[in-house]
C-alpha cells in the first residue's frame, strides 16, 4: 500500500476520479465550483424546473412550461365538459378455436429477416407477435439479435404504414387510394405502355438476400422486356467489395474470424456495433475473451479510428485518427512488415516506402506513434495466420477508401490471413453499390428509363443531392415505388404500393454458402397491403398474361423443391416433411459435414497499384467524419420511437443527431456541450449542437447519417439533421467521409437528450477494471480496484434471513463480455413494456429504461479507454428501497426479487431516493397513452402496463420466472439451469449475462459468482445485491488507467475523502 | 327553588350542614378541625383548586393512575401482539433483509396505541371516579363559583344495621351540632342543607 500513503501525502493536488463521466470532471475548478457542489450534493442531479428552463431557452421548444400548464388546464375543463361514458369492450371468444392458438400460451415462430438475413424466432401471442428473439439454431445469429433487429416488432405496429395502395399524381399534385385491383390494372397498363414503346424498364431494389427473389425479378423483367435490376444499399461496403474484387478476383463481403484471430487491428471498422452480422462478429471476437475459465488470455484488439464507435470502445489500444489516416496507418504497418523481411507485391513497394511509421504517427499526432505502429506490426507477425486486420464502415470510408481495402487485403494475404481468418469464399456476392445506381441515374437522366419501380430503397433520401437522382426520376415516366409508407421517394412517384412489414410475408434468405432460411408470416397483414413479390407476380401476369405461379406462396415453395432436390438431396416424396421441418427450425444450415468450406485466395499484387503515395494531409482545418448509430442506422428505421430512446452506446445521447468533436477542439473554438455550430462540408452548410466527445482527433468532426428525416411519420420527420447531404460522389463510390469542414459558432444552444449524468452514483467508485497483467499476477486483483470499498466483516445485529433453500435468483453481469451495443436495452423494453417518453422527458431524466448501460472513461481525454456496465435493480438482498417504502410496496419475494407491488405503490418515490444504483424509475405521465392505434399491439400481455404515478424497475422478468416454475411443476421437476433466460440475457449478443439459480452450485451462475473477477457493486454499503460483476481485463501491459498519466488506484480525492 | 336559592324546610329530609367561609385560609383552617373532628362525610366548594385542601380534607390518592397504567400497558401488548402476528407469523414479509419481527419498526404503533388507550381510560376513569356526569345536583349558593368558599358536613345516610346497632367509629352528626361546629370554625353563615333541594 505503499502507492496509497503516497497519494495521501500530497493530497492536497487535485486528483482526477479514475473513472469519468464527462470531461469536465478532470478539471480541478469544475469540483471546486459552488454550483456543481450544490448540484452533486442535491438528492437528483437534475431538478426538473432547471432542466425545464434549459429546454425552454432552446431552440425548437415553442410553448414555454406555464403556458403549457395554462394550456394542459384548458384542455382538461373541455376535456370534463365533453366526457362521455367510458365505452364498453366486450372480451369475445373464439367461435372456431384455431388449432394452435391457446388463449394465455405463446406460439413461437421461427422467420428470417430479408433484410440482414438474420434468422428470428416471433413470440406470438393469441395471433400477435410481441417479442422478437434470435433464432438459435441460426449459425449466424445464434439465439441473439442488435438492437435495431428487436425493434422491427414496433415498426411493424407502427400506425403511419400505408394502409392501401396510392396512385398519386406527380408534382405535389392529389394521391388516391384505391384497391389492389384497381391500382394493379394502372399499373400494368403503363408499363405494357413502356414495353410497347419499346421503353426500359429498371427495377431499384436494396440487397436481395433472397435468390428465389432474385429468381421473381428476373421473370419479371424479361415479361416486360427490355429491363435491368439494380441493388442499392446507402451503406453499402461497395469499397470493400470492389477491393475484394481487385485483390482476389470476386466480389464479395468476406466474412471475419475473429473467434481465430488473436491479435485484431481495427481501421475505423465496427464490426462489433454498425456491421452487418456484429451479431456473429460480437460472439466471435468475445469468445477469445472470456476469462471464465481456467484460461487466462486475451485476444488483443488495436483500433484506430475517427470517431468513437463501439468497437474502438472495446479495444485495449485505440489511437484516434483524421477520416484518411487509416490508409496511411496500414501502409506504415506493411513498411515495418516490409523491413522485416515480409514480401510484399512490387506494385505496393513505392507506396509503402513512403509510409515510414514514426513519419505517418508525427502527421496523424500520435505521441510515440512510430514505437506504437511498430509494435502493432511486430504483433501482427507474431500472430500471423491468427490475427487479422479489418477495414470499412462509413467513418473509413473516404475517396480512398477501395486503397484503404486493398491496403487491408495485402497485410491480410501477406500474413497469412487470407483463407485463415478472412472468409471470402463461403460467401454470396455482393451486388449491392452505388455503381450501378450510378449507371441507372445516368440512363435516366438521358431518358432511356422508361418505368422505374422502387423497392426496399429510398435513394431520394439516402443519396446525396450531388448524385442528381432527384432530378433524373424526374425524366422517368412511370415510376412505382414499393413501400411501407409514402417516403421521400414514394412522395416523388406515380405509384406507392404498399408493402407488408417482412413479418406479415413470405421469404427466404441465403446469407452463406449452403445456410439458406425460410421467412414466414407470422400474422395476417394489418393493413391491406401486399408483399413485394406478391406485387411482382401480380405485374408479371398483367404484363404477359402468365405468371409461373399463383401467389409468392406457392412460387417460394415450387423454388425450395428445386433446392431441396438440388442442395439438401431430399427426394421429391420427402419434401412436404422437409418444408414443415424447415418451417418449424427456420434455417437449414448443411456447412457443417461438408469439411472446410474455407479457403485462400491468391492475392492479386496488381490491386496494389490502387495505394497512393506517402503525402501529408493539413494539419490544420477540420475533417468530416460521418457514421451510423447503432439504432438508427441508414434511417430507415426512424419512425421507430424505441430506437430514437436507444441511447447511443458511447455518447448516451437521445433522439437527435450532433456533432462530435474533441475536447481540445471545443476548448479551441470556445464552444461548450449543446452550442450549437455551423458545420460547412465542402460547401455545404448543416448546423447541429455539439457534443464533446472524448478519444476524438483534434481535426476530426463526426455527425451520425440516418436522422432528419422528411417523410417517414410523426416521430422520425425532422428529428435530427439530414447530414446525407455532406456525402459526396468519388468514382465508383459515395464518400461519406474526408471532407474538408468549416466550423462557426451560431451562438446558440440546443438541449440534447443526454443520459451520462442521469442516475449518477454519486462519486462512489461503482466500477473495476484491471490489466491483463495484473490480472495474471493475481486473479483475485479484480477483485477490487478500491480495497477500501470492500466491504469489512461485520457482524449484523439482526438475525439474517435464510436464503439457501429454494430457487434464489441470481445474476451475473460481465463487463470483459459487454460491448455497450444496446440488444438488452430493447429487449427489455420489448418485454416489459417501457414506454417511451420522448425528447423532453428523457431531457429531464424521465427515461424509463429498467436496463440501462452506463458508460466510463478513464485515462486521458485525448485518449481514454471506455468501460460499459449494465445496470439494473440488483435485487439486493438488504434493500434499501425496501426500508423506506411507506405502504410496502416493494418487498422480497422468497426467491430472492426485490418486487414492486404496482396496486399498492402511492408514488412517493422514497424508493428511488434511497436506491444507490439509481434504477427505480417513476411514471410521471401515463405514457401508455401516447400508444395509438395498432401501437397498442406491442404490449406484451404477460406484464403489467404501468399507469401513471408508480414506480417500477427491472423485475428479473419475473413473469419468465413464473412461466418456467409453472412448466417444471407440471412435469415434476426443477427449473434447469439455462432454461430460464432473462430478456436482457437471451439477447445478449456475448453472454455477458448469466442468470439462474445461485443456490445451486453447478448453474453457470454460481461458479461465475464465485470467481475472483466477480465483484458486487458499492459493496460498501452491505445491500448484498443478487448481481455480481465480472471486472474488465484489458489486455495491455500497464495497469489500467495507469497508461496515460498518473493517477492511482485511490479514487476520489474530493468530497468524501 | 326560583333564583338558585334552596328553600328551608323542616319537614324535609336533612342533607348536611353548609358552612361559608370568606376566604381560603379559614377554609383550610376549617377543614382541619373538621377532620380532626371525625366527621364521617364532609366536602368543601371552592370557586379554584385551593393548595392544601386536599390534605386537610384527607383525602387520600387517586386510582387513577393505576387505571392509566393498566389500559397503557393493554395498548402496548396489542398493537405488539398485533404486529407481530400479521408481520412474522400471518403473513411474513421480507423487507430490505430485516427480520420478519423488527421491533424497532414496530414502536411508532406500539407508542401510538399506549397512549391513546392510556389517554382515553385516563379521561373515562376520572368520569367513572368521580361519578360524572351528573346533572341532577345543584350548586347551593351562586357564590359558591364567585368568592365564596364553603365545607359541607353531610349526614350520613345510614344503613339498617348501622342504625340498629347504633355504632359507629364516626363523630355523630347532628344538625345544630355541626352548625355550631363550622360557626366556631370561622364561618361566616351557615345554612342547612336537604336532601330534596340538593338533588
Amino acid at each position: 500500500m505503499e502507492t496509497n500513503t503516497e497519494q495521501k501525502n500530497n493530497s492536497t493536488e487535485f486528483q482526477a476520479p479514475r473513472h469519468w463521466v464527462g470531461v469536465e470532471e478532470l478539471n480541478a475548478s469544475y469540483w471546486q465550483d459552488s454550483q456543481t457542489k450544490e448540484k452533486r450534493g442535491q438528492e437528483f442531479f437534475d431538478k426538473p424546473i432547471e432542466a425545464l428552463s434549459n429546454i425552454e431557452k432552446s431552440d425548437g421548444f415553442a410553448i414555454a412550461r406555464r403556458d403549457f400548464l395554462t394550456i394542459m388546464g384548458a384542455s382538461m375543463a373541455l376535456g370534463t365538459v365533453a366526457c362521455v361514458r367510458r365505452p364498453v369492450h366486450k372480451i369475445i371468444p373464439y367461435v372456431v378455436k384455431p388449432e394452435e392458438v391457446t388463449p394465455g400460451v405463446a406460439n413461437f415462430y421461427a422467420s428470417t429477416n430479408p433484410f440482414t438475413g438474420s434468422g428470428v424466432v416471433v413470440r406470438v401471442r393469441e395471433g400477435r407477435p410481441v417479442k422478437l428473439e434470435g433464432n438459435e439454431l441460426h449459425p449466424l445469429s445464434n439465439g441473439k439479435l442488435m438492437a435495431a433487429e428487436q425493434a422491427e416488432l414496433l415498426s411493424l405496429y407502427d400506425p403511419e404504414r400505408l394502409k392501401a395502395p396510392v396512385s398519386r399524381v406527380r408534382g405535389g399534385g392529389s394521391a388516391t387510394t384505391m384497391d389492389w385491383a384497381k391500382f394493379d390494372a394502372a399499373v400494368v397498363e403503363k408499363l405494357k405502355k413502356v414495353a410497347a414503346a419499346g421503353g426500359s424498364i429498371r427495377l431499384l431494389t436494396g440487397e436481395v438476400k433472397s435468390d428465389t427473389t432474385r429468381k421473381l425479378i428476373g421473370e419479371f423483367l424479361a415479361a416486360v422486356g427490355n429491363g435491368a435490376h439494380v441493388e442499392f444499399e446507402a451503406l453499402a461496403m461497395d469499397d470493400m467489395a470492389q477491393a475484394q474484387e481487385l485483390s482476389y478476383g470476386s466480389s464479395v463481403i468476406p466474412a471475419f474470424r475473429f473467434d481465430k484471430a488473436d491479435y485484431v487491428v481495427s481501421l475505423g471498422a465496427d464490426f462489433l456495433g454498425t456491421w452487418p452480422n456484429s451479431v456473429e462478429y460480437s460472439q466471435a471476437w468475445v469468445s477469445k475473451r472470456k476469462l471464465n475459465g481456467k484460461d487466462s488470455d486475451l485476444s488483443k484488439m488495436v483500433a484506430f479510428e475517427s470517431i468513437m464507435s463501439v468497437t474502438g470502445a472495446n479495444a485495449d489500444e485505440r489511437y484516434p485518427v483524421r477520416p484518411g489516416d487509416e490508409l496511411k496507418i496500414a501502409l506504415a504497418i506493411a513498411n515495418v512488415l516490409a523491413s522485416k523481411g515480409v514480401s510484399l507485391p512490387a506494385d505496393a513497394q513505392a507506396a509503402v516506402a513512403g509510409h515510414k511509421p514514426e513519419v505517418v504517427a508525427q502527421e496523424i499526432g500520435m505521441k510515440d506513434g512510430g514505437e506504437k505502429i511498430r509494435k502493432v506490426a511486430e504483433e501482427l507477425l507474431k500472430n500471423r495466420g491468427k490475427s487479422v486486420v479489418v477495414a470499412g464502415g462509413p467513418a473509413s470510408k473516404t475517396a480512398a477508401a477501395v486503397a484503404l481495402q486493398v491496403a487491408a487485403n495485402m497485410l491480410n494475404s501477406a500474413l497469412g490471413n487470407e483463407g485463415a481468418t478472412v472468409d471470402g469464399t463461403s460467401v454470396p456476392a455482393a451486388r449491392a453499390g452505388f455503381s450501378g445506381l450510378q449507371k441507372l441515374i445516368l440512363d435516366m437522366r438521358e431518358g432511356r428509363v422508361g418505368a422505374l419501380v422502387i423497392w426496399g430503397a429510398n435513394p431520394v433520401y439516402t443519396v446525396t443531392p450531388a448524385a442528381g437522382f432527384k432530378e433524373a426520376l424526374e425524366k422517368v415516366g412511370t415510376v412505382v415505388t414499393v413501400a411501407d409508407r409514402e417516403n421521400e421517394t414514394a412522395l416523388l412517384g406515380d405509384f406507392v404500393a404498399a408493402e407488408n412489414h417482412w413479418l406479415e410475408s413470405w421469404g427466404d434468405a441465403h446469407a452463406r454458402k449452403h445456410l439458406y432460411s425460410l421467412q414466414q408470416p407470422v400474422l395476417h397483414p394489418l393493413n391491406d397491403t401486399r408483399s413485394f413479390q406478391d406485387s411482382l407476380l401480380a405485374w408479371t401476369k398483367g404484363v404477359s398474361g402468365k405468371a409461373s405461379a399463383e401467389s409468392w406462396h406457392d412460387y417460394l415453395k415450387d423454388e425450395w423443391k428445386d433446392l431441396s432436390a438440388k442442395e439438401f438431396g431430399v427426394a421429391g416424396g420427402n419434401f412436404e416433411k422437409f418444408w414443415e421441418t424447415t418451417l418449424r427450425d427456420g434455417v437449414v444450415d448443411t456447412s457443417k459435414g461438408r469439411g472446410a468450406s474455407v479457403s485462400a485466395r491468391s492475392f492479386r499484387g496488381n490491386s496494389c497499384a490502387k495505394l497512393p503515395k506517402y503525402q501529408a494531409a493539413e494539419s490544420e482545418g477540420y475533417v468530416l467524419a460521418l457514421y451510423s448509430k447503432m439504432g438508427i442506422g441508414d434511417g430507415r428505421q426512424a419512425n421507430n420511437a424505441w430506437l430514437q430512446e436507444l441511447p447511443d452506446p458511447v455518447s448516451t445521447i437521445t433522439w437527435d443527431n450532433y456533432v462530435n468533436i474533441a475536447p481540445a477542439t471545443a476548448t479551441k473554438l470556445g464552444v461548450k456541450q449543446d452550442d450549437v455550430l455551423e458545420i460547412i462540408a465542402d460547401g455545404v452548410p448543416f448546423e447541429l449542437p455539439v457534443n464533446i466527445q472524448p478519444g476524438m482527433h483534434p481535426q476530426t468532426v463526426a455527425v451520425a447519417v440516418g436522422y432528419g428525416r422528411r417523410a417517414v411519420g410523426k416521430v422520425g420527420d425532422g428529428t435530427g439533421v439530414d447530414m446525407y447531404p455532406a456525402v459526396k460522389v468519388s468514382g465508383e463510390i459515395l464518400a461519406f467521409s474526408g471532407q474538408s469542414a468549416r466550423l462557426r459558432r451560431t451562438g446558440r444552444m440546443y438541449k440534447l437528450a443526454m443520459t451520462q449524468w442521469h442516475s449518477s452514483s454519486e462519486d462512489r467508485p461503482i466500477i473495476n477494471d484491471i490489466s491483463l497483467a495484473e490480472y495474471k499476477k493475481d486473479a483475485g486483483a479484480a477483485n477490487h480496484t478500491d480495497p477500501h470499498l470492500r466491504l469489512k466483516e461485520v457482524p449484523s445485529i439482526w438475525p439474517v434471513h435464510d436464503y439457501s433453500k429454494g430457487y434464489q435468483w441470481g445474476m451475473t453481469i460481465d463487463l470483459n463480455s459487454c460491448t455497450g451495443c444496446g440488444a438488452c436495452v430493447i429487449a427489455c423494453q420489448a418485454e416489459n413494456n417501457i414506454p417511451v417518453v420522448g425528447r423532453d422527458n428523457v431531457r429531464i431524466s424521465r427515461e424509463m429504461h429498467w436496463m440501462r448501460i452506463d458508460r466510463y472513461y478513464s485515462g486521458s481525454p485525448e485518449q481514454p479507454s471506455v468501460v460499459f456496465q449494465p445496470m439494473l435493480c440488483q435485487h439486493c438482498e438488504n434493500a434499501p428501497c425496501e426500508t423506506v417504502c411507506p405502504v410496502l410496496a416493494t418487498v422480497h419475494s422468497e426467491d430472492g426479487l426485490n418486487q414492486q407491488v404496482y396496486n399498492r405503490c402511492v408514488g412517493t418515490r422514497y424508493c428511488a431516493n434511497n436506491c444507490p444504483y439509481k434504477v427505480r424509475r417513476f411514471n410521471f405521465f401515463d405514457h401508455w397513452k401516447s400508444y395509438e392505434g395498432t401501437l397498442n399491439m406491442v404490449w406484451n400481455p404477460e406484464v403489467t402496463v404501468r399507469s401513471r404515478g408508480i414506480m417500477e424497475k427491472c423485475t428479473f422478468c419475473v413473469q419468465r420466472i413464473r412461466d418456467s416454475r409453472d412448466k417444471s411443476v407440471l412435469e415434476g421437476r426443477h427449473i434447469r439451469d439455462g432454461e430460464l433466460k432473462t430478456a436482457c440475457q437471451q439477447t445478449c449478443p456475448t453472454d455477458a449475462i448469466a442468470f439462474g439459480n445461485i443456490n445451486d452450485k453447478f448453474a453457470e451462475v454460481s461458479k461465475l459468482r464465485s470467481h475472483p473477477r466477480a465483484f458486487k457493486v458499492l459493496e460498501v454499503l452491505n445491500t448484498q445485491p443478487r448481481i455480481s460483476y465480472m471486472s474488465k481485463v484489458r489486455n495491455v501491459a500497464a495497469p489500467a488507467g495507469h497508461g496515460h498519466g498518473d493517477q492511482g488506484h485511490e479514487a476520489p480525492a474530493k468530497g468524501h475523502s | 327553588m326560583s333564583n338558585g336559592q334552596l328553600s328551608v324546610s323542616t319537614d324535609r329530609q336533612v342533607a348536611g350542614v353548609l358552612g361559608f367561609f370568606d376566604d381560603p385560609h379559614s377554609l383550610i383552617g376549617a377543614m382541619n378541625r373538621v377532620r380532626e373532628a371525625n366527621y364521617e362525610s364532609f366536602d368543601a366548594f371552592t370557586p379554584y383548586p385551593v393548595h392544601g385542601l386536599d390534605a386537610a380534607q384527607g383525602l387520600k390518592r387517586s386510582p387513577l393512575p393505576y387505571i392509566t397504567f393498566i389500559f397503557g400497558a393493554t395498548g402496548f401488548m396489542c398493537a405488539l401482539a398485533l404486529q407481530y402476528w400479521t408481520s412474522a407469523v400471518d403473513w411474513p414479509l421480507n423487507v430490505g433483509g430485516k427480520p420478519f419481527f423488527s421491533w424497532p419498526a414496530f414502536v411508532p404503533i406500539m407508542f401510538e396505541l399506549t397512549v391513546l388507550l392510556a389517554g382515553l381510560s385516563t379521561v373515562a376513569g376520572m368520569f367513572a371516579l368521580n361519578k360524572l356526569p351528573n346533572i341532577t345536583k345543584k350548586s347551593f349558593d351562586p357564590s359558591l363559583t364567585n368568592n365564596r368558599f364553603a365545607i359541607l358536613i353531610e349526614a350520613p345516610v345510614k344503613s339498617e344495621d348501622e342504625i340498629e346497632t347504633g355504632k359507629s367509629n364516626f363523630k355523630p352528626f347532628g344538625e345544630s351540632e355541626a352548625a355550631d361546629f363550622l360557626k366556631k370554625a370561622g364561618a361566616s353563615e351557615v345554612r342547612t342543607v336537604y336532601q330534596e333541594g340538593w338533588f
